[in-house]
């Protein structure tokens, strides 16, 4: 029989030493599992950093769009959501900047012509004189009004957040036939009505499609003859709604039919006042509720039609979604 | 005394020229940027009156084309050009050219 005997003090050193020595080891493991691991995440993030120093440095008012071919996949979707968001608010930026520009040209040139008449009315001793500067100066005040008005609704086409809707376009197509009765009748303009006596539904909205419509026909009646002949078309296609203004006045240069539309452009064979604005105005809004604006002179020779093209109420809401953001 | 007139706007030229006679000027008024020099070649103008916003030629350009040639003596002529136009229509300046 062999007895092996060992002392308690010796065991208890050999317990200590193997624990000593397993806590040691996973100290280690632990330090190089963290380290590898800041190591890792810091490479990863690496990119993240880079765009958010990126990001920071810029300037408050570049919205140029972040290059996200660099960040990592996981977050790409992200910068992309910021990118269109930066889009956007670089599109309400530049509508605004050009909304001022549009707004020095339109309002300094009345104020210093009124200034103009004004003066000169206080100066002059005549009566009759006085009477002409102060007639001129109320048909300049009644037209620097239209222009701020015209201005404005273009602002708010511009920068409006359209929710489109049925709008029946038949009861607009009166409406506004209505409101340019009196101004029709003083130019003894004989107003037509062309179109199906049903309600006609387009995808659009009601206030600034009456908007368009209205600077169509104010447009038309202007530039018809004394005695002329304006008409209001509606028409339905497969794939469109048609509003139509027709008059027949002199038409457009044809070199020139491509530019209509653009603000502040007017045709060189008018002889008329006006702000260029209309047809901004209406190709505004027909963009925004997802359709566009036509111009183009009369086969026959006389006068000029402008169509504004919508979709149908009943729109596939791919398609309205399609043209919209074409259109923006 | 002769002024020329350059400005585009209809209204506003018009009732410049009325004033401007009103005041005891002779004023000749063209409409297009190309027509200022042809004019002042023309006639002696003691001051010219530039829209900067002038179809054609801009009045920038117009006065750039000013000071760098001499018509008629103008040159040595005391001539003072005052633009009013779109973008500085309430902020009339003078300068020599």
């Amino acid at each position: 029989m062999i007895q092996v005997a060992e002392t308690v003090a010796s065991r208890n050193h050999f317990v200590n030493q193997l624990l000593t020595q397993a806590v040691r080891r996973d100290i280690i493991m632990l330090l190089v599992a963290g380290g590898l691991l800041a190591v890792v995440l810091n490479l990863t993030l690496q990119p993240l950093v880079r765009l958010r120093d990126d990001v920071r440095g810029r300037s408050p008012i570049d919205l140029h769009p972040i290059e996200s071919a660099a960040v990592p996949v996981d977050v790409r979707p992200l910068v992309e959501a910021i990118n269109i968001h930066m889009a956007r608010t670089r599109h309400a930026v530049e509508a605004r900047s050009r909304f001022i520009d549009d707004a020095s040209h339109q309002l300094r040139t009345p104020l210093a012509t009124l200034r103009t008449q004004l003066d000169y009315a206080l100066r002059e001793n005549d009566p009759d004189n006085i009477r002409i500067a102060l007639d001129a100066i109320s048909r300049q005040l009644d037209d620097a009004t239209r222009r701020t008005n015209q201005m404005l609704s273009l602002a708010r086409a511009d920068a409006a957040e359209v929710v489109l809707d049925a709008v029946d376009l038949q009861s607009l197509a009166q409406q506004v036939a209505r409101e340019v009765l009196h101004s029709a009748r003083e130019k003894r303009i004989d107003l037509e009505f062309d179109g199906p006596e049903d309600p006609l539904p387009a995808l659009g909205h009601a206030g600034l499609l009456c908007e368009a419509a209205l600077n169509l026909l104010h447009n038309a009646i202007r530039f018809a003859p004394e005695g002329g002949r304006v008409v209001i078309g509606l028409q339905a296609l497969p794939d469109a709604v048609l509003l139509s203004v027709t008059d027949n006045g002199p038409g457009i240069p044809p070199d020139q039919l491509p530019r209509m539309g653009e603000r502040f452009f007017r045709a060189r064979n008018t002889l008329l006042d006006g702000s260029g604005l209309g047809l901004a105005i209406a190709r505004s809004v027909a963009t925004q509720c997802g359709g566009k604006l036509t111009i183009a002179n009369m086969a026959s020779g006389t006068g000029c039609v402008a169509t504004l093209h919508l979709l149908h109420a009943d729109a596939d809401r791919q398609v309205i979604d399609r043209m919209v953001s074409l259109s923006s | 005394m002769p002024l020329l007139l350059a400005e585009d706007e209809q209204e506003l030229a018009d009732w410049l020229y009325r004033a401007l006679k009103q005041n005891g000027y002779i004023v000749d008024w063209v409409n297009d940027g190309r027509m200022v020099e042809p004019s002042i070649r023309q006639v002696k103008y003691d001051a010219l009156i530039l829209d900067l916003g002038l179809p054609g030629i801009d009045g920038h350009s117009v006065l750039a084309r000013l000071r760098n040639i001499s018509v008629n003596g103008c040159a040595s002529a005391p001539m003072r050009a005052i633009w009013a136009g779109r973008s500085e229509a309430l902020r009339p300046q003078t300068s020599a050219w």
